[in-house]
């Protein structure tokens, strides 16, 4: 679950250079973030032209307030948290999406006086690391499906490899909070991705 | 034939480990603590002995895993190109603007 240490180094290494005054430290914090921040604003707002925004506004504030920045260690909980108030403010006022639908209950093993029913292990099936098109598809479209307040801890403890307390700064939860919120994002995206490998699981959106 | 006797083999497994401290349904509560080294380690052993003997736990801990690994990959090449050379575009502007 760590982050590459080597890269993160490099990260703090950019930083730092970029608070002494070294505008161009900032090309290489971009080549480093612009990515994972896409993708996160991409799964907050669900929307490709308010996540390249969001990341314009995220990198313009970089460049203005780096030096409000206390601890170039503390840079990606700080960029996160920028990004995360950025990614609130396109979906205020926006309708409420249609993944308000989505009951995590579904999703959760099922338990018979505390014994769990049948679950297939497909973990052999896939390759950890060689994540192939049709499968990020569906991880994807499952993260997505996710409730924000779920979505959001999924997006920085796993996919961005936050530290549980990192995320719980960033949104303003306790790391308990954040633990609990991400055990069940967990088990809800494990389930969608059992469902599409073992093709079991409930059918009945496809009988609609 | 060879499922059913395996099916009991499973429900008798799981039988076993309740009896031994740790129920199924408890064992999924401490999975995160598991996966993410956090557990105490007389839990861990608690768990690990449930392991042994359950195979649907084994294989939720094993996929639950999976999908942690899976998660780290997915940001990769989400960024379509042309919004890449915006943004630098975007960025350069603003240093010069300074
Ligand atoms: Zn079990």
């Amino acid at each position: 679950m760590a982050r590459n240490p080597q890269n993160t180094d490099t990260l703090i290494e950019a930083v730092t250079r970029l608070q002494s005054g070294d505008k161009a430290a900032l090309e290489s914090i971009l080549e480093q973030c612009q990515e994972r921040l896409y993708y996160y604003a991409l799964k907050m707002t669900g929307n490709p032209a308010d996540a390249e925004e969001v990341v314009q506004e995220v990198f313009v504030t970089v460049l203005e307030k780096i030096g409000t920045l206390r601890e170039p260690g503390s840079f990606l909980p700080w960029v996160f948290t920028t990004a995360k108030n950025l990614c609130f403010l396109k979906l205020r006022g926006r309708r409420k999406d249609q993944d308000a639908t989505v009951s995590l209950e579904d999703y959760m093993p099922r338990f018979n006086r505390g014994h769990i029913g049948a679950v297939e292990d497909w973990s052999d099936r896939v390759e950890s690391g060689a994540l192939s098109k049709e499968l990020a598809r569906h991880l994807d479209a499952a993260i997505q499906k996710l409730p924000i307040e779920y979505r959001e801890i999924l997006l920085l403890r796993d996919v961005q490899g936050l530290s549980a307390e990192e995320a719980g700064k960033v949104c303003g939860l306790s790391v308990a909070a954040v633990k609990s919120r991400l055990h069940r994002a967990r088990l809800f995206v494990r389930e969608n991705l059992s469902q599409y490998l073992t093709g079991a699981g409930t059918k009945q959106a496809s009988w609609e | 034939m060879f499922n059913l006797l395996k099916k009991v083999r499973d429900t008798l497994g799981c039988w076993f480990s309740a009896a031994r401290g740790v129920s199924c349904e408890e064992l999924v509560r401490l999975l995160i603590g598991y996966v993410d080294g956090t557990l105490p380690a007389e839990d861990r052993t608690r768990l690990d002995a449930h392991f042994k003997d359950c195979a649907h736990c084994l294989s939720m801990m094993r996929t639950y895993r999976q999908t942690i690994d899976l998660s780290r990959g997915v940001s990769n090449n989400s960024m379509p190109s042309e919004v890449r050379l915006r943004l630098q575009r975007f960025l350069k502007e603003k240093i010069q603007e300074r």
